[in-house]
């Protein structure tokens, strides 16, 4: 469907180039579903909640959009849309809200696989995930620079570092 | 320079961290990365609070503690990387109070806290060579009770990513 129409759009690209993009997009597509369908397995919660969150806020929109077409058509008075518009607002809000709550759903299943933090019952993961914060890092990123005062515990959620130690001789 | 590779699950530096000393090593991201960052004082309530947890934190920083203090290879004549993770599975942590005694069978490690041996005292960094009773001249000394891997099961250990690059 996408082909024709992009030819259609642009015919100055040669097909021969548009079918070579495509193909490269149907993998690509096809390596997520095998990552979506992995993930399913490994963290069923995370998938669910991503899907729930979704589906709401698309009906939620589309409630924004029909409200609006309402009192566009003068179906409803102004007041009446404001409050209705308001409390879908609210709950777009809330269900910003709720991702937060989907942030402790994965720090408990990465924890729950990690050997040292296994052990440790929901009191305590809760206690650990409130003295936590998810960072971020580039490729060539320093975690830890030597010399420096540690005063976090940083524990890798995905991908990997190289330590290099030295001790007191320098060696 | 002794360099590890360090993948998901792995805490960086746990040695600086524990000891609260300056940061010994340098640690560099090979890739792009998540990493959560957890304050010092949830790690040490933990240490204190939970003893299985208390024992796996020691047992992961016995490889960098062999590094920095010599002598494991006193009492257990193969020092690689690999046989010294293997020793920690397989040893016991030990938590002593002050004046309490303890009988090691093959020899020790000291995390933390004062021992007494052979009319020595031995302090943090410390390993006991041979066998022997040790007294704990702290509140709270932390020891590794070294059990030497059995051999036959050491050599059929698979070689890990890290231990194939440059050696310590």
């Amino acid at each position: 469907m996408v082909k024709p129409k992009l030819l259609k759009e642009y015919p100055f690209i040669e097909e021969e180039h548009v079918k070579y993009v495509m193909d490269e997009v149907d993998e690509n597509i096809e390596y997520a579903e095998i990552y979506i369908s992995e993930l399913e397995g490994t963290y069923p919660k995370i998938i669910q909640s991503v899907h729930t969150e979704r589906a709401t806020t698309v009906l939620l929109k589309n409630k924004k959009n029909a409200l609006k077409d309402l009192f566009d058509e003068g179906c409803i008075d102004e007041v009446d849309y404001a409050a209705l518009r308001k409390e879908i607002d609210q709950s777009l809000v809330n269900i910003r809200n709720e991702s937060v709550a989907l942030e402790d759903i994965r720090f408990n299943e990465v924890f729950a696989h990690c050997p040292l933090f296994s052990m440790l019952n929901q009191e305590e993961l809760s206690e650990l995930r409130s003295k936590a914060k998810l960072k971020e890092y580039k490729k060539g990123a320093v975690l830890i620079k030597m010399g420096s005062r540690i005063k976090t515990a940083i524990i890798i959620v995905s991908g990997s570092v190289k330590e290099s130690f030295k001790d007191d001789d320098g060696k | 320079m002794f360099h590890m590779i360090r993948s998901v699950g792995c805490v960086l530096d746990a040695y600086d961290l524990t000891y609260k000393e300056d940061a010994k090593c340098e640690a560099k991201a090979r890739n792009a990365l998540k990493a959560y960052e957890i304050d010092e004082s949830a790690i040490t309530e933990l240490i204190n609070t939970n003893f299985e947890f208390k024992k796996l934190w020691f047992k992961a920083l016995f490889n960098y503690c062999c590094h920095l203090h010599e002598g494991v290879e006193q009492i257990y004549d193969d020092a690689s990387v690999r046989s010294i993770r293997k020793i920690a599975e397989h040893s016991d942590i030990v938590s002593l109070g002050n004046n309490q005694t303890f009988d090691v069978e093959h020899g020790a490690f000291l995390f933390q806290g004062q021992l007494e041996f052979s009319n020595t005292t031995q302090v943090k960094g410390s390993f006991i060579t041979k066998p022997g009773t040790v007294k704990s001249l702290a509140p709270n000394t932390v020891l590794l009770n070294i059990v030497p891997p059995n051999r036959r099961e050491l050599s059929r250990l698979p070689e890990r990513e890290y231990e194939k690059g440059p050696s310590q």
